[in-house]
This record gives structure tokens, C-alpha cells and sequence, in this order.
């Protein structure tokens, strides 16, 4: 059973699904932010690294250097068979909590604002 | 944050005026847009060198994102953001995992030693009481030895006249001689004298303490007046007018704090004095709670009935004089300068400076006096204590880890790291030494807060006692520091970690440590040297014991002979109080003398009361010197100085004092008859030695050598230099006489009890004409006499007095017994400090010894089983732990007894009836010593003796 994993963590991976091999820092931090509209700070980004890597959801790699960051190389992050696993899970999970509830949702929030 | 925050502030960016996107004119180059490299160093300075790169990069990455969209100031802003929150996170990251380690460190340390609360108590309470006698030493030497407060005050020196080398007060004439010539003096010499007199401020009257000073005292001492331009600092000025300077404390509460106050005017006396300045707040020179400064018009300070003879006088001792020495002047230099004056003065006025020095010395050494050997030797006896605590505390945490070298060796064999085995031993002396720092700082601040200050008279400058935070942080890092480094050889000699070259094995539940050369060491080598410890402990608290033990006892029996000194005069039956004229309407002496007899006869009239006389001082104060010559005087050496005191003629028979030769003073002897003396037996001896001074004729220098006085009487002696010194020469005159005394305030002494009453027998007895022998017994421990004076009987006198002459201010009243024990004060309060750290030593002595045998006791429980199992009795058994360890605790003697000597010697000006090296003192307290050793010993003992044989050779 894998680990629950937090939103952060999950819009992370989700991310790092996106990206492809192009998953880095600032890579998954704009896609976060294109994606939902959500700005998050760097610092938060690279704690979540971190700690995905070191529950071996994620793996990383040093790249090569490139000459549009000052030639500083870039940590890619790619995607590892618990990561997946994890992320299934608790996506589904989600879903599967979520399910036929929307328009309910949807309601109680109209009714919220009336 | 979140993405509004953002938006927010491009937005916020953009009303304030930014130019935007199209202002900054973006060329993105190879290396993008560069942000502060401000930020990047700080980033490079907290992170580690292979994390840099790639965030580094990203962050460059986004902000030339950013300054295309945003522009550049907000990217820059932008970015200064992500650096801080990311060292923010990282930050709390690695201390997370710190914090999480530390914690579950100090919890197990806490657990381990809640487990051992024996343990803990002992070595917290050891390094407590160690630290804390430590810290309050070195508060106390902090305090009494800092810098005085005025500017470069190492420059200011104290200047005295000796005669055969003892000190005395300067004369006038001499000061100013001195001050005139002597060149190694930044604006002279300045010389002040404190005196208590009358003050009227606007039409109120008050007794208090001013001082008489030359002029250039507060420019000598470098003080800036609050207000007013002060004295004229200059010598040799004609001024008629008098000057006086205020205190600040004066000016707010007896003048509302006038902005106009300079000008004003106040009486002294019945003289009137200008205000010329307001001293600064605080100033406590030449002692505190002063009034006010007076200019002395005679440029010496005056004693006002000596008038303008003043600036001539060479044989009335008086004043104190205080120099700025020049930058260019040593310490030495002027010692020359002043030896070579003194030595020239000497043969220009034979008759007065025959056989008299000077001596000069800094200021502060001046201030702190007797007090500096004191400090000395109680820093030496601390220091001991702190020793002791160390070995105390080796020895508890050795006996700590060398208890758990089994588990430990386990834990070690079982794979666990030098960081994990060692790790516990540094936190627990850690939360240890922590624990006892502070609470020996505790200890410290109650003691230096309630015990040194209440006594002013034992520790100079004690006021100004405290504790700064610099003592916080010593006393709380010498405790860590003993804390852990105790720990930590503690638990290297008893065996360590076990790792690294060691092969451990563990044999069912015994154990071996091998070395690699494969010579078997047993633990047992470890405990031989605990045990070696273990003596040189014992021995050491031992002696530690008897040093401040030994202090304890000769303080204390300086205030038991302190008690029991024969003051001269009968205490226990005397109460006095002083009486004062502070107006100018009794201009001459013989009204002012008419006024204190009026007050005396209505005094005599109360019942209960017996003689009443008054004196212009106390039996057991010096008072004036002055110079004496005797008539027909043959020997090469002048007959020296004594103290002059002007009394009524029924002092001697109100105090007690008894008549040894000739008569005392009558009604007849009055200021028309012939003028007469009487003097103590001190001078009898010392100036006419084996001869009869009654009827011999003397002069002195304060009545300025022309008036002839006819010695009549001797009477016996007063302690007028303390207790402990024996008497100086005394001469007394009818006060009648003496119209030269100001006589502005007179000391009131009343006897109770019927006139002429003795107590029949007792120890107190004073039959006049009797003689007795110094160190006489004293009234302490004998049933109380007949007609004791008590405080109701200075209420009665207070009273008569007041309603007779509402005028007169009454102060200062005192029975005997409170002028008697002021004398004690200064052993009692050293006695409190002493006594307690020498009771903390010798407890934990025995804690040590207790722990040192009942240690070894443990280690040899199989031995002892084995030889009880042989037939050994128990009786033989706790002899041989018990002498054993005395044994141990006696090798410490001769080491106590030496630092005993030592400490008593550093205490010698206070021991009264004591010597340093008295041996029933030291025998005594060796015995008492060695008697807690053997109390102490004796708990393991008896535990060993009762041992089962069976079970000990059973266990392991």
C-alpha cells in the first residue's frame, strides 16, 4: 500500500507526467502554474522534490549544462513505477470519491455565494 | 503564497508607476537577464555546492521569464522572493532534522537521568554549589576591584602621613606645603574631610553629613557639576565669602529641583554659605549620602574654632588628601617626590614632623583596603570548592557510565556508531552542567543580593555589588563545559565506546574488552584507575572541608571573643544619644555648654536614670588628633599624638570607666579655674612609662600649644581603635574648657540604674578605682544585671529631650550593646558567606566519600561475600571499609591544613582573640571532618557487612 500523497505532491507528479523529459524545477512550476493558475513558490517545489525522491517516487539526474540558465545544468525528475502506483491511487481514489457528486457540489457552492 | 499574491503585486508594480514590459528594453543575451548577485552568493554561502547548480539555475531561468513579462524591477523583486522562501524551506528542512535529532537526544538524556535522580541531584547540587561560590567570589572581586567612577581613575592616588610608619590623617600645614611644591600633581593635591553637623535650609533644620574641601577637589577628581561653575580651583586665593556645592539629591528634595538655585544661600551652623554648583547625580565622594561640598575658607579644611590658625597647624591631624598624578609621573616618581618633601619638612619642623613620613598609594587601593587579602583568600578557598566539585562529579559520572559499560559494549557489538554511543554522554553533561550552572548562579545572585550587600562595613563599595550578564554566559559555559568534558572523561575511563581496535566480546553476562595485542584488559583496569580517583577524591574533599571549615571556625570565634572583649566602658547599662544646636542664637561657647547642661540635669531627674554626662565623641571612636608636648619632656623622641576628647565632668562615672590614679573631673573645674586633663592608661604607659603623670603639665596642637593643662587623674582604657587593636592615647578635658571645641553637637550619655548602683559581683562589675586586664570577660552568657538598659529607657530620654527644647534636633540614639555590636558586624556577615560554603564542602565531601565507598564497596561484593562465606565477621568486615577510607580521607589533612593557614591569614584583620594557625581550631575541625567521613562511610559499610555470601558469590 503506498503512501498517501498530499495535493502538492500530486500536482507535482502530475507535473512530472506532463513534462515528459523535460521535468526540472522550473519546469513543473510553470506547468503547475499554466495548468491551474496557481503560482507556487519555488522553496515549496523543491521540498516536495526532495521528498518524493527520497520515498523513491521520483528519480533525478544532473543534465547537461545549457547556456540560456548562466550554464548551469538542470535536475531532471522522471516519473518511477511507485510514483505512478502512487499517483493512480490516489487520483482514483479521488475519482472514485468524487464521482456523481458534481453537480451537488456544484449547488452547494452556488448556494454558498447566493 | 499563492498565484493572487503575485498578480498582486505585478499589478501593485504597475500603478506605481513601472514602465512595464515595453519600458525595459529586454535583450535577452546568451546568459539571459541577469538577477543580484547578491541573492546568488547568499544562496552559494547556506546551500551545499551540488544543490546550487541546478536551483541556480532555475531561478536564473524563471526571472529572465520573468522580466520579459513583468519587467524587470518586479522580476527582480520576483526573484528576491524565491531565494528567501527557498532558503527558508531549506533551512527549515536541515534544522528539522536537526531539531528532530537533538530532541530525541535530550529526551532520552532526560530519561536517563530521571532514572538516576540520586545521580542527578548529586551532580547538579555539587556543580551548583561549586559554580555558585565561584561566580559569587568573582562578583564580589568584579565589583570591589573595578575602576572608580571618574575619568582615567587609575591616574588618581591617595596621599597619607605615617608617623613611624603607622597612618595617620595629614595636617594642614603639611597638605599644603605638599600641594605647593610637588610637581607630579595634575591641579594639586586635594584634600576633604567628611563631618556631620546642622544644616538650615529656608528656616528648616537638619543634622547630615557634608564635607569640607580644598577647592580643587572636583576638578582633582574630574567631576562635572550638574549645574554652576563650582569652586575656584585656585590656591593662595583671598576669599572671605563662603561656597558650598549641593548634592543633586539635595537640590531636587530640599530646593525643588530650583533652576535658580545657584546663588541661594543655606546655613552651616550658624554660618552662611552661597551655592555655587549642584553636584552630579550619584556621586559618592568621599562617601555616600553626602549633602553637601563646603569650601573651607583656610584652603585646608577647617575645623572652624581653630579659625585662621588653620593654615599653620603641623600637629592636628585631620583630613585626607587625594592627587591626579600627571600623565607623565609614575607611580614611583611621586612616591620619590613626596619622600624626598616629607624628609625636608622633617628637618625644617623638627618639633611637629620629627619621625613622619607620607605615603601615597592608588585611590582604589585606598578604597578597597583590608579587603583585597579577604578576597584573596576566599577566592582560594572557592577555587578548592570548585575543585572538589569537579572530582565530586568525576567520580559520580564515572561510577554512572562505568555501570552501563555492559550494555554499552552490547550496543556496540550489536553494529552502533561511535555518534550513537558517544552522543548520550555529551547531552546528559550537557542538560547536567546546564542545570547546575544555573543553579549555581541562582545561588550566587541570593547571595551576593541578600547576604553582601546588608553589610556595607565588610565589603567596600558593596552597593555596587552585582552580577552582569558577562557572569551569566562564564557561569553557564564553565558548567556546560564541566558538564560535558566531566562526562566525557568520566566515561573514557570507564571503557569508552568500546570500538575501533577493540574486539568486544560478550560472554553470557560477563564481559572482556581485548586489545588488539591481544593482552586481555579487563574493565577491572578501568575501575583500578576509577578507584586510584576515588582517593585522590576523598583525600581532596577532605581537604577542601578543612580549609573553609577552618575559616568558618576562626570567623566564628572571633565574634565569640568579639562578644566577650572588654569594651572598657559598662555596655550593657549606657544609652546615648546625640544632641545638636543648629542655630546661631548661642553665640558663645559657654551658652552653647550651659544649654547641654540644662538638657543633662533634666535627663538626671527621670527616674531609673543614674549619671548623665556628654562628651563630644564616643568612648569607642578616636575622634581629633593632635600633637602632644610635655613639659620638661627628656627624651630625644617627641611623645607622639593622641586622641583629644572634651567631656562633661560625670562622663567617666556615666560610662563606667574606672579611676586608676589622681581624681576624675568635678563641678570645679570650670572654664575660670585651672585648666586640667585627664588621660587613659594607653597614654600613661606609652608616654610615661614607669613614671606618674599625675601632675605633670602638657599642651596640645589643636589647642594650638599655649594653653598649659595639668594632668589630674588616669582613668582605664576605651577600645577607641576596634575591638581587636589595643587602645590609643586618649586625653580628656572638662569640656567647660575647651571653648576651642565647636561644640555644635554632643554625644548624651545616661546611665540606668540609681546613682553610684554596681551590680554586686557580677562581670559587669565597674567599681571605679578598680583596674582590670584587657579581654576581661563580658556580659554575654551571665545572668542579665540589675539595671540593664533598654530601648524604652532611649525612648524616655528622647522625649525629656524633645519637649524641653523642640529646637534641638536628637538623633542617633544607641543603647551600650548597639554601639558595641557594630563591632561584630563585619565577622558576622563574612561568617554568613563562609559558614555556608564551608557546610556545602563538607556535605559534599561526604557525598563524594559516600559515593567513592559505596561504589567500591559494590565492586568488591563478591570478595567480601567470598571472605564472610570463609568465616570474616561482619563487625570486621565495616571496620575495614571504614578505615580504609578514613585512611584515604586523612592524606587530605596535611593538604587542608595548609590551605586552612593560608585562608586564615588572608582573613587576619578580621580574627579577634584567634590566631590563623590556632591548632585546637584546626584540631577540631580535622576532627569533625573525619568524623562526617566516617558517618559517610559507614552506610555502605554496613550494607557490605550484612552481606549474604550466598548471593554474592552467586552474582556476577
Amino acid at each position: 500500500m503506498p503512501k498517501t500523497l498530499g495535493e502538492l505532491e500530486q500536482l507535482v507528479l502530475l507535473a512530472i507526467v506532463a513534462l515528459g523529459d523535460d521535468a526540472y524545477g522550473a519546469s513543473i512550476r510553470r506547468e503547475i502554474a499554466r495548468r491551474t493558475d496557481r503560482d507556487v513558490r519555488s522553496g515549496a517545489i523543491y521540498t516536495v522534490l526532495e521528498r518524493l525522491e527520497r520515498n523513491d517516487l521520483v528519480a533525478s539526474h544532473v543534465g547537461e549544462p545549457t547556456p540560456e540558465r548562466g550554464g548551469r545544468r538542470k535536475r531532471h525528475y522522471r516519473m518511477r513505477g511507485d510514483g505512478a502506483r502512487a499517483l493512480e491511487v490516489s487520483l482514483d481514489r479521488m475519482r472514485r470519491m468524487a464521482h456523481g457528486l458534481d453537480e451537488r457540489i456544484a449547488g452547494l457552492a452556488g448556494e454558498g455565494r447566493a | 503564497m499563492s498565484g493572487d499574491d503575485d498578480r498582486r503585486s505585478a499589478r501593485h508594480q504597475r500603478d506605481a508607476g513601472d514602465p512595464g514590459p515595453r519600458g525595459n528594453r529586454i535583450r535577452p543575451s546568451r546568459d539571459g537577464v541577469r538577477p543580484s548577485r547578491w541573492m546568488e552568493l547568499l544562496l552559494r554561502a547556506v546551500l551545499t555546492a551540488d544543490e546550487t547548480e541546478h536551483l541556480l539555475g532555475d531561478l536564473r531561468e524563471e526571472h529572465a521569464a520573468r522580466a520579459c513579462r513583468l519587467g524587470r524591477r518586479a522580476a527582480e523583486r520576483e526573484y528576491r522572493r524565491d531565494v528567501r522562501e527557498l532558503l527558508a524551506s531549506r533551512l527549515r528542512a536541515r534544522g528539522g532534522y536537526a531539531t528532530d535529532a537533538l530532541r530525541r537526544q535530550l529526551r532520552h538524556g532526560f530519561r536517563a537521568l530521571a532514572r538516576r535522580p540520586v545521580f542527578t541531584v548529586a551532580t547538579v547540587s555539587t556543580l551548583a554549589v561549586g559554580l555558585g561560590g565561584a561566580a559569587t567570589i568573582a562578583g564580589l572581586a568584579r565589583s570591589v576591584l573595578r575602576p572608580l567612577p571618574f575619568p582615567e581613575s587609575d591616574r588618581l592616588v591617595a596621599v597619607r602621613e605615617t608617623l613611624d610608619g603607622t597612618e595617620t590623617p595629614v595636617a594642614p600645614a603639611n597638605y599644603l606645603d605638599w600641594r605647593r611644591e610637588l610637581a607630579s600633581f595634575d591641579g594639586g593635591l586635594a584634600a576633604h574631610r567628611p563631618v556631620s553637623t546642622s544644616l538650615t535650609v529656608d528656616g528648616t533644620a537638619f543634622r547630615a553629613r557634608i564635607a569640607v574641601v580644598s577647592g580643587n577637589y572636583f576638578n582633582v577628581l574630574g567631576v562635572d557639576l550638574a549645574l554652576g561653575r563650582g569652586f575656584d580651583p585656585s590656591l593662595d586665593t583671598a576669599f572671605p565669602e563662603r561656597h558650598a556645592i549641593v548634592s543633586h539629591r539635595t537640590w531636587t528634595d530640599r530646593f525643588g529641583s530650583d533652576p535658580g538655585i545657584l546663588g541661594r544661600t543655606f546655613l552651616v551652623e550658624d554660618q552662611q554659605y552661597q551655592i555655587v554648583g549642584v553636584a552630579p547625580d550619584g556621586l559618592a565622594s568621599p562617601e555616600p549620602g553626602l549633602v553637601a561640598w563646603l569650601r573651607s575658607p583656610t584652603e585646608a579644611p577647617e575645623i572652624r574654632a581653630l579659625g585662621d590658625r588653620v593654615p599653620t597647624l603641623r600637629d592636628a591631624w585631620y583630613f585626607a588628601v587625594v592627587g591626579r598624578l600627571v600623565p607623565s609621573a609614575t607611580l614611583e616618581g611621586a612616591r620619590e617626590e613626596l619622600a624626598g618633601l616629607a624628609s625636608r619638612l622633617e628637618r625644617l619642623h623638627p618639633d611637629t614632623n620629627e619621625r613622619r613620613g607620607a605615603l601615597l598609594r592608588p585611590l582604589l587601593d585606598e578604597t578597597t583596603g583590608d579587603f583585597r587579602p579577604i578576597l584573596t583568600s576566599l577566592a582560594a578557598a572557592v577555587l578548592l570548592l570548585l575543585m572538589a566539585s569537579a572530582v565530586n562529579m568525576t567520580h559520580l559520572a564515572y561510577s554512572r557510565w562505568a555501570d552501563t559499560a555492559g550494555e554499552r559494549a552490547v550496543r556496540v557489538a550489536l553494529g552502533a556508531g561511535r555518534a550513537a554511543v558517544v552522543g548520550p554522554v555529551v547531552v546528559e553533561g550537557a542538560i547536567l552542567g546546564l542545570a547546575g550552572a544555573l543553579a549555581g548562579y541562582g545561588l550566587a545572585h541570593a547571595a551576593l543580593a541578600h547576604g553582601v550587600s546588608a553589610f556595607p562595613d565588610v565589603v567596600p563599595r558593596a552597593a555596587e555589588v552585582t552580577l552582569g550578564a558577562a557572569a551569566v554566559i562564564a557561569v553557564v559555559s564553565v558548567g556546560m563545559g564541566l558538564g560535558i568534558g566531566i562526562s566525557l572523561v568520566a566515561f573514557g575511563v570507564a571503557g569508552g565506546h568500546g570500538a575501533a581496535g577493540r574486539r568486544v566480546a560478550v560472554r553470557g553476562r560477563g564481559l572482556a574488552v581485548r586489545h588488539r595485542g591481544a593482552v586481555a584488559r579487563r574493565l577491572g583496569a578501568a575501575e583500578r584507575i576509577g578507584g586510584w580517583r576515588g582517593q585522590g577524591l576523598i583525600a581532596a574533599q577532605t581537604a577542601a572541608a578543612i580549609a573553609l571549615l577552618a575559616s568558618a571556625a576562626l570567623l566564628g570565634r572571633s565574634l565569640w571573643s568579639l562578644a566577650r572583649v572588654d569594651l572598657g566602658f559598662d555596655v550593657k547599662r549606657v544609652a546615648t544619644v546625640r544632641i545638636a544646636q543648629p542655630d546661631a542664637r548661642l553665640r558663645s561657647y559657654a551658652e552653647r555648654i550651659a544649654a547641654y547642661e540644662d538638657l543633662r540635669a533634666r535627663v538626671t531627674r527621670l527616674p531609673g536614670i543614674g549619671e548623665v554626662a556628654f562628651a563630644a565623641r564616643s568612648p569607642l571612636t578616636m575622634g581629633l588628633q593632635a600633637g602632644l608636648r610635655v613639659e620638661g619632656w627628656e627624651r630625644p623622641d617627641p611623645p607622639g599624638n593622641v586622641s583629644w576628647a572634651p567631656v562633661h565632668h560625670d562622663h567617666f562615672r556615666a560610662l563606667g570607666i574606672p579611676l586608676v590614679a589622681g581624681r576624675l573631673f568635678g563641678p570645679s573645674d570650670r572654664a575660670d579655674a585651672a585648666h586640667v586633663a585627664v588621660v587613659n592608661e594607653a597614654l600613661a604607659r606609652s608616654v610615661f612609662p614607669g613614671g606618674d603623670p599625675v601632675g605633670r603639665v602638657v599642651t596640645i596642637g589643636l589647642d594650638g600649644h599655649d594653653r598649659p593643662l595639668t594632668i589630674v587623674g588616669v582613668v582605664g582604657d576605651t577600645r577607641t581603635r576596634g575591638p581587636a587593636a589595643p587602645p590609643g592615647p586618649v586625653l580628656f578635658r572638662p569640656i567647660t574648657q575647651t571653648d576651642r571645641f565647636s561644640a555644635d553637637a554632643v554625644l548624651l550619655i545616661a546611665r540606668t540604674g540609681p546613682v553610684g548602683a554596681t551590680d554586686g559581683g557580677g562581670p559587669t562589675e565597674r567599681a571605679a578605682g578598680q583596674t582590670r586586664s584587657v579581654g576581661q570577660a563580658s556580659p554575654t552568657g551571665w545572668p542579665a544585671p540589675a539595671h540593664r538598659a533598654e530601648p524604652s529607657d532611649l525612648a524616655r530620654i528622647q522625649e525629656t529631650l524633645r519637649a524641653a527644647r523642640p529646637d534641638m534636633p536628637v538623633y542617633d540614639a544607641a543603647l551600650g550593646v548597639d554601639l558595641a555590636g557594630a563591632f561584630g558586624r563585619s565577622q558576622a556577615s563574612l561568617l554568613g558567606i563562609v559558614g555556608v560554603f564551608a557546610l556545602a564542602t563538607t556535605l559534599l565531601g561526604a557525598v563524594g566519600v559516600y559515593g567513592v565507598a559505596a561504589h567500591a564497596t559494590r565492586r568488591r561484593r563478591r570478595e567480601i561475600g567470598v571472605r564472610m562465606a570463609l568465616g570474616a565477621d561482619g563487625r570486621r568486615v565495616l571496620g575495614t571499609i571504614v578505615g580504609r577510607g578514613l585512611a584515604r580521607a586523612a592524606l587530605g589533612i596535611p593538604f587542608g591544613v595548609l590551605a586552612s593557614l593560608a585562608v586564615g591569614r588572608g582573613l587576619r584583620s578580621l580574627l579577634v582573640g584567634v590566631r590563623p594557625y590556632d591548632p585546637a581550631v584546626l584540631a577540631s575541625v580535622c576532627g569533625i571532618v573525619l568524623l562526617v567521613t566516617a558517618c559517610a562511610l559507614f552506610v555502605p559499610a554496613r550494607e557490605a557487612a550484612r552481606t549474604d555470601p550466598a548471593d554474592a558469590t552467586r552474582a556476577d
